[in-house]
């Protein structure tokens, strides 16, 4: 794959599939982290671009690349530093200021609650709720459908009542 | 909470980012992929360009000698050629283990179960290279005072030879070895335990590496 086709390909899925990698960074990480996480999953996705078959949904493609990308992601505190730095220069104002809306609460309780997780179920329950199948997840983690059916059942309990102690307490 | 609340909550618009947000931190990461790519070939030119014309040098020398120039002598000097070929022996035993495990993950990107693997692999085969890479920096330290022998012997270095040899030489040494061992244990050793745990959560039923 040559480079310009290569530019077009991860404008294209940067600007239509954005969301699975801001679920993904804030499901793996928090805080400043997330930059640096966002940093390595936009690195995996150019990096992956050249073995993207286009009989396969791209969108199927990023969920692979990211989470595999999320799971395997460490923090060096090099990088950590440098990228902390540059991103307090280039976040916007806006984001710091401002009550936050009830919603943006309670995503944020969901999202410290998903981190709490190990990082294969933490991955299993972000791609639930991005609304995959359980034979989707199956494929994409090599694991049987019976497996992930019944870790996500338990996931699902755990989370609901994570939350519920999470809402009585605020 | 609710599913169908949770399900609601995560379609909210809170939950989307923002184009702007998107495009800082894509055109970020391009800003960065640049440099790195810039850093990674200029590396591997340089490393290829001072291999090559050495070994392009010593070649053109053994079978077009120059009569102006000392003529090398491999019945004399063969610790020198030894020393040359060294390098290149490890480039291609690395390439060697590269394919074969590329060969072995053929599949990495079946699932990411499989891609743990294949970079599981990968690490090691990372640990194990600068594992020969300290063994050959040992060997050439081993085998500097032959060279420095048959150099002298043959008339073709003095003196001056041996603060490089027996000084700058090892002190680099060292300053490679400090840096490996500070690899392995900082960034080798935990990623190969991180992807380990990684593995043990897919029931523990993962088959091997390599399999």
């Amino acid at each position: 794959m040559n480079s310009p086709e290569q530019h077009q390909l991860f404008d294209c899925w940067t600007r239509e599939h954005g969301a699975i990698l801001h679920h993904v960074a804030h499901g793996f990480a928090e805080g400043d982290d997330r930059q640096d996480l966002m940093q390595e999953l936009l690195l995996a996705v150019w990096k992956a671009i050249p073995a993207f078959r286009h009989d396969a949904q791209p969108s199927t493609f990023i969920y692979r690349v990211t989470h595999n990308a999320a799971m395997t992601w460490q923090r060096t505190r090099r990088n950590y530093r440098r990228k902390v730095e540059q991103f307090s220069a280039l976040m916007p104002v806006a984001e710091a200021g401002g009550a936050a809306a009830p919603d943006a609460e309670r995503l944020e309780a969901l999202y410290a609650a998903i981190r709490e997780l190990p990082p294969l179920d933490r991955s299993l329950i972000l791609l639930s709720l991005d609304g995959l199948s359980y034979r989707g997840m199956a494929a994409l983690h090599g694991l049987s459908e019976g497996n992930v059916g019944a870790r996500l059942t338990r996931l699902r309990q755990k989370l609901a009542i994570t939350l519920k102690e999470t809402c009585h307490e605020t | 909470m609710k599913p169908d609340a949770l399900d609601h909550l995560w379609r909210s618009p809170h939950n989307q980012p923002s184009a702007a947000q998107l495009e800082q931190n894509k055109m970020q990461f391009l800003t960065d992929l640049r440099r790195r790519h810039r850093g990674a070939v200029i590396f591997m030119i340089w490393i290829l360009m001072v291999l090559t014309f050495i070994t392009g040098k010593v070649a053109v020398q053994l079978l077009w000698p120059n009569p102006a120039m000392d003529r090398i002598d491999p019945a004399r000097e063969w610790g020198f050629l030894l020393l040359l070929a060294l390098p290149w022996a490890c480039l291609f035993l690395f390439f060697r283990r590269y394919r074969q495990h590329r060969a072995r993950h053929g599949d990495f990107a079946q699932s990411i179960s499989a891609s743990l693997r294949a970079l599981l692999d990968e690490n090691r085969i990372a640990r194990d290279r600068q594992k020969w890479v300290a063994w050959l920096w040992a060997f050439m330290m081993g085998l500097m005072p032959l060279i420095v022998h048959q150099l002298r012997a043959a008339g073709k270095a003095g003196d001056e030879i041996l603060v490089p040899a027996f000084v700058m030489l090892p002190l680099l040494m060292l300053a490679v070895f400090g840096w490996m061992l500070w690899r392995d244990r900082q960034i080798l050793g935990p990623r190969q335990r991180h992807l380990e745990s990684l593995l043990a959560s897919y029931d523990g039923a993962a088959p091997p590496v390599g399999k």
